[in-house]
């Protein structure tokens, strides 16, 4: 059966609008010391294709047991969890480890890079894991790295990087197998001011090029740099609104002078 | 009484005219700042008349004659004694404080959206200056950057006193 132009469009439009990720009602219940701990208390929340969004918020407000929950590093207590119309919640171990491997990058405030082995070859293994083969990781690999002003130092042990360095690296892991969501927690809290500026600054630049991006941070400068900054507190969202990213930056912010006396 | 010490501390360094002292202390002040000739004139005449600083009539053949200002040793000393002073530690009654204080008494009810409200105009300034650090990065005087990250910082304190409040509230 052949569509009609008009219904071809139509299913067009309806995979476009579907959510990259899509949460439902999500609960997590931890029991600590025998007692129930509410991490997340029903979360709903839809991300589109493309979206730079941060998860702000302090502490304990649910935000990393959200992100876990998302890349399939923790379970929900219920609830549901869709990646680009795909059921994550009722995946067998299995399935959800292929799934994170495949689809889902990740990177960390403590970089977790594999201390043993080159930047080079840091990035080439989730694409080896992956099924590549050993040229096609290495150009893969060698390729991004490139691209993140690391070229000159494909074969330095993470011990012989800067911080800065090393989380560039755990960037180019992420992104090795091109996956539908990058995903960073805290990605600049091990970095001082400026540095952690300039990965706020690649973060943005990806964005740009399309990829999807949630960010988890407790830091309002760092959040504020995104598209769009969702709020927690207490396992819930209190707050979802547009950032920086999707604002001109306005040419006279300085010029108040209303806080110096006169006379 | 800020601008006064700013003009007499200019004045350590060489005469001035006016303008020239509005140009310059616009730049210590960091950039964007903007001086109003209608407050900054008002002030010299003030300060001449007590002595702080001397100004000298220059005549000028087709303009208005013009000043050109000097520090008095009293305006030095009094620039020293300021400096000997303890700077004034911030006090609480911002501008948002008296709002809020005000709106709680008057709609009680509004409390929680004008938190809200406040969260969302901060986040967006905050976002505006680190976009804006990041664009002048390593090319701005001390004074801009200084007057930054102080600006910063204060939004990221009135957010978290935001937050407080609401926790306050639940």
């Amino acid at each position: 059966m052949n569509k009609t132009p008009e219904r071809a469009l139509r299913s067009t439009l309806a995979e476009e609008a579907l959510p990259r990720i899509r949460v439902n009602a999500l609960t997590k219940v931890y029991q600590r010391g025998g007692e129930p701990v509410q991490a997340l208390a029903g979360i709903h929340l839809e991300i589109a294709p493309g979206a730079f969004v941060a998860i702000m918020g302090q502490s304990g407000s649910g935000k990393t047991t959200l992100l876990n929950i998302l890349t399939g590093v923790d379970r929900p207590t219920a609830g549901e969890i869709w990646l680009d119309g795909q059921r994550l919640d009722t995946m067998s171990e299995a399935q959800l480890a292929i799934l994170r491997r495949r689809r889902i990058g990740l990177i960390f405030q403590a970089f977790n890079l594999l201390n043993n082995m080159s930047a080079l070859e840091n990035v080439m293994l989730p694409a080896l894991l992956a099924g590549r083969s050993a040229s096609e990781a290495r150009k893969l690999a060698s390729v991004l790295l490139d691209e993140l002003g690391l070229g000159k130092r494909l074969q330095k042990l993470p011990g012989q990087l800067s911080g800065g360095e090393q989380q560039r690296v755990a960037i180019a892991r992420a992104l090795v197998n091109e996956p539908a969501v990058l995903c960073a927690d805290e990605p600049t809290g091990n970095l001082d001011a400026q540095t952690g500026q300039e990965i706020l600054h690649l973060l943005k630049r990806l964005h740009t090029q399309g990829q999807t991006i949630i960010l988890v941070t407790h830091d309002a400068q760092i959040a504020s740099q995104a598209e769009r900054i969702v709020v927690m507190r207490d396992g819930r969202i209190i707050d979802d609104m547009n950032g920086q990213g999707s604002l001109p930056v306005s040419p006279t912010l300085l010029a108040d002078m209303s806080g110096l006396e006169m006379c | 009484m800020s601008l006064k010490y700013v003009l007499l501390g200019l004045l350590t360094q060489q005469p001035r005219y006016g303008y020239e002292l509005k140009r310059e202390a616009e730049q210590l002040l960091g950039n964007g700042a903007e001086l109003n000739p209608g407050q900054l004139y008002p002030l010299l005449r003030k300060l001449a008349e007590q002595q702080l600083i001397a100004g000298e009539r220059v005549e000028q053949e087709d303009r208005p004659d013009k000043r050109i200002f000097t520090l008095t040793e009293a305006g030095a000393h009094e620039l020293s004694a300021w400096f000997d002073e303890p700077v004034p530690l911030s006090v609480g009654r911002s501008a948002l404080f008296v709002r809020f204080v005000v709106l709680v008494l008057v709609r009680p009810e509004a409390r929680a959206g004008f938190l809200k409200e406040q969260r969302h105009r901060l986040l967006e300034f905050i976002g505006q200056l680190v976009a804006d650090r990041a664009k002048h990065l390593g090319s701005e005087d001390l004074s801009t950057r200084a007057l930054r990250e102080l600006t910063v910082l204060h939004a990221e304190a009135d957010l978290k006193w935001i937050e407080l409040l609401e926790t306050l509230e639940s």
